[in-house]
Order: C-alpha cells, then sequence, then structure tokens
C-alpha cells in the first residue's frame, strides 16, 4: 500500500511539473538572443517583426528587451457581475505605442474595415486594441477630430466628447468636453509634440482621480449608441505610469459606465483611463488572436487600432 | 504639423496608387457602350443623327456623369462639411454618376428632338453594360489595395471571383469577398434581361430595376459604404426606386382589360371592371415588408439584434434577405400591367 501511495504521489509529482512546465509557454526574448533597440519612425510603418514563434492560447507574456505585455483574462462575477479581459503594457519607447488604420490606401479618412487582428497583423503588433472608431460618420462622432502618427487627418472638433491626446512622451492628457475644445491647441501640450489624438470617451480617470458619474453618465458625453447608463461591453484604454499602460474591457452583459470605471480603478492605480470604442468592437489582440469574448461569433471589423510593437530589431540577428 | 488638408489629400500619399488601368478599362467601357449605342441608333435614325445623338451622349454622359457622382456624394456626406469641387476616386457616388448618365441619354435626346422615353429604353442595356463595367473596374482598385468594391476581410481566400487577395509581401496577403465582381455580375443579368424585353414599354425602368434590386444586398456585404448612422445610404437609393416603381405600377394599374371574348359584347358596352386597392398596391406592400426585413437583417450583421445572447449566423441573415428581394422581384412582375 505503501508503495501504491508512494508511487501515485510521485506520478502526481511529475504531473504537476509537465504541467508547470506546460505553462511557462510564455514568449521571453533576451538581449542574448541578438538584436538591437531601435526606436520607431513617426509614420504609418509597424513594429519590427517579431520572432517565428508557434502561438498557444497558454502564452500570456510576451517579452523582449523593448515591450513586455501582460493578458489577462479574470472573473470577477462576485464583485463586478463580470468577466474582465485587461493587458498590461510597458514599453521602453514611446514610439512604440503607434496606430493604424484598415485602409492602407486612404488611411483614418475611410470607412473601410476589418477585423483588429487584421490590421495588427499587418503592423507587427504585439498587442492592439481598437481605437475610437475615427470614420464612424454619423451621429455625434462625424465631425470628431482626427490626429494620428502626428498626422491630422481631421481638424473638426466634436464638442460634445472629451479628447485623448497622446504625447511624444507616451503620456496621456485629457482635454475635457467642458472646455472650448475648438479652440484649444491641440498639436501642443505641456510643450510637448502630440502623436495621437482620440475622440470617443468619456474620461474615467484623470490624474488619478475618478471622474464624476453626473459626467460620465451623461448621454450627451458619449457617442451615439454608446448609453452609458446600460449594461455594455465597455473598453477603455489607461495610463499607469510613464510607458506603462493598462487596456480593459469586460465581456457580454457588459456594465454601466460608473462601475466599469471603479472595476478598473480596482485593477490598477492608474493615472489616466479613457473610453473607447466597446460594445462588439471592443478587440483585445494579443499576438494576432483576439482573445476577449471570442464567443461571441464574428468579429466586428473595425476602422483603426491602437497597437504597442516591439523595437528591438532581430533582422541582423543570427 | 502635417495636415492632411484636402490639397495633400488629392496629391499627396494617393499619388502611390496606380490608377491608370482603372481610368483605361473604364475609358474603353465607355467607348464601348457608346459604340453600341451608335450602333443601335442607327437601325432607326440616319448615320448623322445617330452620331450626334451617341456624341452629345458621350460628352454630356461624362460632364453630368462625374458632377452627379460628386453631388450625390457630397450631399450624403454633408455632416463632414467636405469640399464640393474635388476629384478624388473615392469620394464620388456610383448612383448619382448612372443618375447623371440617364439625364445626359434623355437631355440628347430632347435636344435632338427625340423621345427622352424612347431613347432611354434604346440605352437600357448598354446602361446596364456600362454599370456592370465600372463595378469590374473596380477590381484594378483592389490590385492596389484600394477597399471600394470589396466586403468582409477572410480568413482565407476562396477563388477569384469570389474573393480578392491584397498581396503586401511574401510573407503577408489578405483575403477580401469581391463584392464588386458580383454587382457586376448582376448588372450583366439586367443586361439580359433588358435584351430580351427590348419590346417593353418600360424597358429602361424595368432595367433599372433589377440593377437596384440586387444592390440592396451588395450594398449590405460592403466593407464600405456611406452612411447615415445605420442606415447605408445608397442602399436606401435602391430601396427607395424599386418601391417607387412599385408604387407607380400600383397608381397606374387602375382598370382591368375587358373579358375580349369577340362577338358577345361590343367595345363600348363592356362593363369596366377596377383594381381592387390590395390588386393595385399589394406588390409595394410586399417592398415595404422587404425594407422592414433588411432593416432587421442590417442591425443583426452589426451585432446590434442578438438571439440568445449569439450573434445571428450570416447565412441566416442573408438567407432571408435574399428571399425577401426574390419576393420583390416577383412583386414587381405582379405588379407590371397584363399588357405590358
Amino acid at each position: 500500500m505503501k508503495r501504491l501511495i508512494s508511487l501515485l504521489a510521485a506520478l502526481m509529482l511529475v504531473l504537476a511539473a509537465a504541467s508547470a512546465c506546460a505553462g511557462t509557454a510564455d514568449i521571453h526574448i533576451t538581449e542574448e538572443s541578438g538584436g538591437v533597440f531601435k526606436p520607431l519612425p513617426l509614420n504609418l510603418d509597424g513594429g519590427y517583426k517579431l520572432p517565428a514563434y508557434k502561438y498557444s492560447k497558454d502564452i500570456e507574456v510576451y517579452e523582449d528587451p523593448t515591450i513586455r505585455v501582460e493578458r489577462h483574462t479574470v472573473d470577477l462575477h462576485e464583485e463586478w457581475l463580470v468577466t474582465c479581459y485587461y493587458a498590461i503594457i510597458e514599453i521602453k519607447d514611446p514610439s512604440q505605442i503607434r496606430t493604424a488604420s484598415a485602409d492602407e490606401a486612404n488611411p483614418f479618412r475611410s470607412q473601410a474595415v476589418k477585423p483588429a487582428k487584421a490590421i495588427a497583423a499587418l503592423k507587427n503588433a504585439v498587442f492592439a486594441v481598437n481605437g475610437d472608431y475615427c470614420a464612424a460618420f454619423a451621429g455625434n462622432k462625424s465631425t470628431n477630430y482626427i490626429m494620428r502618427q502626428g498626422t491630422v487627418y481631421s481638424e473638426s472638433v466634436e464638442p460634445s466628447l472629451d479628447m485623448l491626446l497622446i504625447d511624444e512622451d507616451g503620456d496621456f492628457h485629457i482635454l475635457s468636453a467642458d472646455q472650448d475644445l475648438a479652440a484649444v491647441d491641440k498639436t501642443m501640450v505641456d510643450g510637448k509634440k502630440v502623436v495621437n489624438a482620440f475622440q470617443f470617451g468619456p474620461a474615467l480617470v484623470i490624474d488619478g482621480k475618478p471622474v464624476p458619474d453626473e459626467i460620465i453618465m451623461n448621454p450627451d458625453r458619449s457617442p451615439t449608441y454608446a448609453k452609458p447608463g446600460a449594461g455594455e461591453i465597455r473598453l477603455c484604454i489607461a495610463q499607469i505610469d510613464k510607458l506603462k499602460y493598462m487596456v480593459v474591457t469586460c465581456a457580454h452583459w457588459g456594465q454601466e459606465l460608473n462601475r466599469f470605471r471603479d472595476m478598473v480603478m480596482s485593477l490598477a492605480p492608474v493615472q489616466c483611463a479613457y473610453t473607447l470604442d466597446g460594445g462588439l468592437s471592443a478587440s483585445l489582440v494579443f499576438l494576432n488572436r483576439k482573445f476577449n469574448n471570442v464567443q461571441s461569433g464574428s468579429e466586428r471589423p473595425i476602422t483603426d487600432i491602437i497597437y504597442f510593437a516591439s523595437a528591438w530589431d532581430m533582422s541582423g540577428a543570427n | 504639423m502635417p495636415v492632411m488638408d484636402e490639397k495633400t489629400l488629392a496629391y499627396g500619399y494617393n499619388m502611390e496608387i496606380n490608377l491608370t488601368p482603372y481610368l483605361i478599362f473604364m475609358g474603353c467601357s465607355v467607348a464601348a457602350c457608346i459604340l453600341w449605342f451608335f450602333l443601335s441608333a442607327r437601325k432607326e435614325l440616319p448615320a448623322g443623327r445617330a452620331a450626334a445623338l451617341s456624341g452629345l451622349t458621350l460628352i454630356l454622359g461624362i460632364v453630368l456623369g462625374i458632377a452627379g457622382a460628386r453631388l450625390v456624394w457630397f450631399l450624403c456626406r454633408i455632416n463632414t462639411h467636405p469640399a464640393l469641387f474635388s476629384l478624388k476616386y473615392d469620394e464620388l457616388s456610383y448612383y448619382g454618376g448612372a443618375a447623371g448618365v440617364t439625364l445626359a441619354v434623355w437631355l440628347s435626346a430632347k435636344v435632338l428632338g427625340l423621345s427622352g422615353r424612347g431613347t432611354l429604353n434604346s440605352f437600357a442595356p448598354m446602361g446596364a453594360f456600362l454599370a456592370a463595367m465600372v463595378r469590374f473596374a473596380e477590381g484594378f482598385l483592389a490590385m492596389e489595395k484600394v477597399m471600394l468594391g470589396v466586403g468582409a476581410w477572410m480568413e482565407e481566400g476562396i477563388f477569384f471571383p469570389v474573393t480578392v487577395e491584397f498581396v503586401y509581401d511574401e510573407s503577408y496577403s489578405e483575403f477580401y469577398l469581391a463584392v464588386f465582381m458580383f454587382e457586376g455580375l448582376f448588372s450583366l443579368i439586367a443586361m439580359v434581361l433588358s435584351l430580351y424585353h427590348k419590346n417593353d414599354r418600360d424597358r429602361f425602368l424595368r432595367t433599372m430595376y433589377y440593377l437596384c434590386l440586387p444592390q440592396i444586398f451588395c450594398e449590405s456585404l460592403r466593407a464600405m459604404s456611406i452612411k447615415w448612422l445605420f442606415v447605408r445610404s445608397e442602399q436606401l437609393f435602391c430601396f427607395l426606386f424599386c418601391e417607387g416603381v412599385l408604387i407607380w405600377h400600383g397608381i397606374r394599374k387602375k382598370e382591368k382589360m375587358p373579358s375580349p371574348v369577340p362577338g358577345i359584347v361590343f367595345p363600348g358596352m363592356m362593363k369596366k371592371e377596377r383594381y381592387t386597392f390590395l390588386e393595385r398596391f399589394s406588390p409595394a406592400l410586399v417592398g415595404l415588408l422587404v425594407c422592414g426585413v433588411v432593416i432587421v437583417a442590417e442591425f443583426a450583421l452589426d451585432g446590434k439584434i442578438l438571439f440568445h445572447g449569439e450573434m445571428i449566423p450570416k447565412w441566416v441573415t442573408y438567407g432571408f434577405v435574399l428571399a425577401g428581394l426574390a419576393a420583390m422581384a416577383a412583386a414587381e412582375h405582379k405588379a407590371r400591367l397584363p399588357e405590358q
């Protein structure tokens, strides 16, 4: 009997070790692997190609000397009544937070759409998230301001929607719709050049403080269809620290916007959080695979993404 | 700070796109259409007048076609304050162009003292041919990775003409549904129908009906279309046209043809029997019903109408739309006067 128990215990140990090994499917590329750090140019090109890897749904971390992405799927039903999908992204250089359009020929000006994973694949994105659906030329997003990768594609401004500016250092700034957005300089902020600007909103957290309910629950401060008081699939991008970001969304039956804000704040000490397009557009793409709400059938194609790319050039490495 | 103003948009990054094959194909198609129109007109008119008619149609067609295409695009996007006078290849409305060419044919006929309706009837198959060629020409844009006439991005390619491939480099290419090919093929079918019904008094109207009807489906497949909120505006135009035709047939359809049995009743003594309201307007009601189906389908395709929390499979949704459009085709047949 003792022998049998010892044998079973040994077997369990072997299985545990095997499963532990199987769990470490994450991708870690070190400086020893070869390669060189090169900041990415301020244009619509993608990041450096990632080394060949075999995708597995067990991969939860991608890391190279210039970027670390950690994705999570957590069941938060007890407190927040949702499954939550989020990713923490750390980059070495601000040029690694980038934007791309579904339409290569007429970027950010056409209604052309494709799934986020297709846009991400073309740009060698490590992690991508849908943007603000900038080409939704309808409702209160028909006149939204569009600046991507340092170029202004639409100068008109939707006065009722908060604006997110990302400057050349990769820092987030919110321009509240309380002010005259048309009159404010959107190309420079705190003496730094703005690289990307979005109009969806509203902002959920500014300078580490939650935006009050009376603002974020006001339907006029959200784009058409966003309905802040309804249980919708929400999505936001947040800055946690210098060159450290978080992207969060929730599953299926969704949340009201104020509950979503509180959930986001419970996940990490965010400095700034801004709502992007949610619903079926919500796409968190890790290594060219969408990992949120994958059971809800086909992916809704979208017009634009925000993505994080590697600045580690391994083309010369052996 | 670079700003994509209209000048940059017109002459900036689009310079990279090679439009020459597209323009050559369009030019050849227009030339073939006008030559066919001339040869057709030559059967009814002296050579000089036939040449004048086709020449005038060519000149007016180019001017009014382009003007119509731009004007309709401008009106559809007026909420974004676009410039009216700009000629970007992707800022033109196909339907505006078709309306402009139709007006050009009618004006040419009037200038030469011909019947506008008769001339439009003669032009109907050539118009359908041109509509098909304009759609096929979008294949040259697809080669340049311009997403104008394509549909959904697809995980894997099937074969041309079902899908079209965008090749980026050896390691990466994408596949899209080649909707422009379907539209072109439907237009060719409309052309064949038009040739078949050459003695139809409403040949032009009928051809237009069968050009517009499949467009309601094709517009739904397209990745990119001009929208007003959730409404694809050009899909709406097609529907309004088809519904207008059905209503018009209903308005015209007042009295039934008397029983043609000779020797029983003298013509002046025959009792005139009127069509009932349902007999006249049931096809139009079918059209309205189909409109409802299409609206529901568009919401379902966008994921705004779910079934048990899940998206309704696309083949189910499109199955309903196609069944509806088949019903509209039958409705058009039923709506017509018996003598037609």
